[in-house]
C-alpha cells in the first residue's frame, strides 16, 4: 500500500511537471501544434464519445497476446541456455546479435510475412518483449545457487519438481522487472504498428487524429496511451510486490 | 550402513579432466557419526556431492544398508538429506514450507504425527516462533537451526553436512553444536559431517577421517572426545596440535 502511495506521488509530480512545461511552450511558442493542455482536458468529453475503450482494449488485447507469445517461446529457451552449455553456446550469436536490431526496422517484413492485419503488430510486439525475456531467463537461471539443487536434488525432486520449486520461483523477479521494461516499449511501438490495416487501437487513434489536422485529438490520445502505459507499468510493480513477497 | 567401495570422481574442465577422489572407500555404521578433516581442494565436498547424487562416480560403488536391504545409495531408493554450507533454504518459501519440503517431494503426506514431529523439532531448536518467516528475515543461526529442523525431519537414512556451521560466529556455532547433538542423541541418523574446523570435528564426531589430497585417508580413529568440550585437558591439546601438524603437512603437498 505504501508503495501504491509513493508511485501515486510520483506520478501526480510527473503529471504536474510535464504540463507545466507544456503549458510554458503553448505560451512561448505560440503555435498551433501545441495547444493549450486547458483546451485538450476541456473537449476530453469528445474522447469518450470516440469509442476510446475499444481502442485501449484493441490496444492491450495485441499487448496481451504480444506478451503471452514471448513467455512462451522466452521462458523455455532462456532456462535451456541457462541449463545447458550446448544450447546457450548455439543460441547466444543468435539472440546477441538480434538483441540490439530496432524491431520497429523489421515491420515491413513482418508486414510482407504476417500481412497488415494484427498477424504483423504481435510479432513486433513478440520480437521486442522475446530477446529481454530470453536474456533474463537465462541469466537468472545462471544465478541460481547450486546449493538449492543439492537439496532438491538429494530430496529425491524430479526435473520437473526441480523447475517448479527452484527455477520457476528463481527467475521471477528478474522476469518481471524486464516486463515492465519491455511492455513499456511495446506501448511505445503501438504507434508505428496501428498506424496501419486497423481502424482499431491507440496508435490509430494518434495517426488518424494527426492526418486529420486535429491536434486536440491528437494530444488527447497521447495523454490516453501514456495513462495506459503508466497504469501497465504500475501494474507489473504490483505483481512484482504480490509475487515476490520473499524479496 | 553405508559402504564405498573403491570410487573414484573427477570433473572435466575444456581440456583435460582433474581426478579429486581416487580409489575411495570408507564404511559407516547405522547410526554414526563421522567427520571427515581435510585441507580446500582434497574432496570433502565432492564426496558429499557424490552421496547426494549431484555428481556422477566411476568405478566401484556406494551401497547403503536399511531394513537388512542393500541397495545401491541412490535419492529414488534411499532418504538423503543435505544441509549445505549456506544450508540451502530456498528464499521464496517460508521456514514452514522450507522444512516440509523434502516431505512434498517424497510424497510423504502430512499427517498429525508429521505435524507433532516438526512442532517438537522446531522447539528443540528454537525456531517454534519463525514458521511463518522468509529466510532473508532470520539470523545466520536461526537459519542454520531451521535447516536442521528440515534435515531431522526428513528421518534421512543418511544425513550429509558440508561445513554448515562455518559462517557462525564462536558463540552461535557452539550453540548450534549443542542443539544439533541434542537432536542428533534422539534421531541418530547415519552422518557424514565434513569441516575444516579441528574443534569442530573434534565435538561433533563419534570417528574423524582425515583427507589429504586426492581423498587419501591419512588418519581414522574414534574420538574419545564427542560431544565434550575438553580444551584444557592435556590429551585434548595433544589430539589437536597432531591433527592440526598433519594437516599443515597435506596443505604442504599440495
Amino acid at each position: 500500500m505504501k508503495k501504491l502511495l509513493q508511485q501515486l506521488y510520483l506520478f501526480i509530480q510527473g503529471f504536474l511537471l510535464i504540463h507545466l512545461f507544456w503549458y510554458f511552450c503553448y505560451l512561448f511558442l505560440k503555435t498551433t501544434v501545441i495547444p493549450s493542455p486547458i483546451l485538450v482536458y476541456q473537449n476530453f468529453s469528445k474522447v469518450v464519445e470516440s469509442q476510446i475503450f475499444l481502442h485501449i482494449l484493441y490496444s492491450l488485447k495485441r499487448i496481451a497476446v504480444g506478451v503471452f507469445l514471448s513467455l512462451l517461446v522466452g521462458i523455455p529457451l532462456g532456462i535451456l541456455m541457462g541449463y545447458s552449455k550446448k544450447a546457450n553456446k548455439i543460441l547466444y550469436p543468435l539472440v546477441y546479435f538480434s538483441y540490439p536490431i530496432p524491431k520497429t526496422a523489421l515491420l515491413p517484413i513482418a508486414m510482407l510475412l504476417w500481412g497488415m492485419r494484427d498477424g504483423s503488430k504481435i510479432v513486433i510486439i513478440f520480437l521486442i518483449i522475446v530477446f529481454q525475456v530470453i536474456i533474463a531467463v537465462r541469466d537468472s537461471v545462471k544465478n541460481i545457487d547450486s546449493s538449492l539443487y543439492l537439496v532438491t536434488i538429494s530430496a529425491g525432486a524430479s526435473k520437473i519438481e526441480i523447475v517448479r520449486h527452484v527455477t520457476l520461483p528463481a527467475i521471477l523477479p528478474e522476469l518481471l522487472t524486464s516486463l515492465r521494461v519491455s511492455i513499456g516499449t511495446a506501448v511505445s511501438v503501438l504507434f508505428f504498428v496501428e498506424g496501419y490495416g486497423t481502424r482499431y487501437g491507440m496508435g490509430y487513434y494518434i495517426v488518424d487524429a494527426w492526418s486529420r489536422i486535429d491536434y486536440i485529438g491528437m494530444y488527447q490520445g497521447i495523454i490516453i496511451i501514456s495513462i495506459v502505459g503508466f497504469i501497465l507499468f504500475a501494474s507489473m510493480d504490483l505483481l512484482a510486490e504480490k509475487l515476490c513477497v520473499w524479496k | 550402513m553405508l559402504s564405498i567401495d573403491c570410487i573414484d570422481v573427477s570433473y572435466k574442465n575444456k581440456r583435460n579432466e582433474i581426478s579429486v577422489l581416487k580409489d575411495f572407500s570408507l564404511e559407516l555404521s547405522k547410526g554414526e557419526i563421522l567427520t571427515i578433516l581435510g585441507p580446500s581442494g582434497c574432496g570433502k565436498s565432492t564426496l558429499i556431492q557424490v552421496l547426494s547424487g549431484m555428481h556422477p562416480f566411476t568405478n566401484g560403488s556406494i551401497n547403503m544398508t536399511t531394513n537388512e536391504t542393500s541397495l545401491p545409495l541412490s535419492t529414488k531408493q534411499h532418504n538423503i538429506a543435505v544441509m549445505p554450507q549456506n544450508c540451502g533454504l530456498l528464499p521464496w518459501k517460508t521456514v514452514r514450507e522450507n522444512c516440509l519440503l523434502p516431505l512434498k517431494l517424497r510424497k510423504i503426506p502430512l499427517d498429525i504425527a508429521r505435524e507433532k514431529e516438526l512442532k517438537e523439532l522446531c522447539s528443540s531448536l528454537k525456531v517454534e516462533d519463525l514458521l511463518e518467516r522468509f529466510p532473508k528475515k532470520l539470523s545466520g543461526g536461526q537459519v542454520q537451526r531451521v535447516a536442521l529442523v528440515r534435515a531431522f525431519l526428513q528421518e534421512p537414512d543418511l544425513l550429509l553436512m558440508d561445513e554448515p556451521f562455518s559462517s557462525l560466529d564462536a558463540i552461535t556455532k557452539a550453540d548450534a553444536w549443542e542443539l544439533f547433538l541434542k537432536v542428533f542423541e534422539k534421531k541418530s541418523p547415519t552422518t557424514i559431517l565434513v569441516t575444516h574446523s579441528i574443534e569442530e570435528a573434534m565435538y561433533l564426531g563419534k570417528e574423524i577421517i582425515v583427507l589429504g589430497t586426492k581423498g587419501k585417508q591419512l588418519a581414522r580413529f574414534l574420538n574419545p572426545y564427542f560431544g565434550k568440550n575438553q580444551m584444557e585437558e592435556k590429551d585434548y591439546f595433544l589430539l589437536k596440535s597432531n591433527l592440526h601438524s598433519l594437516l599443515k603437512q597435506t596443505q604442504g603437498k599440495e
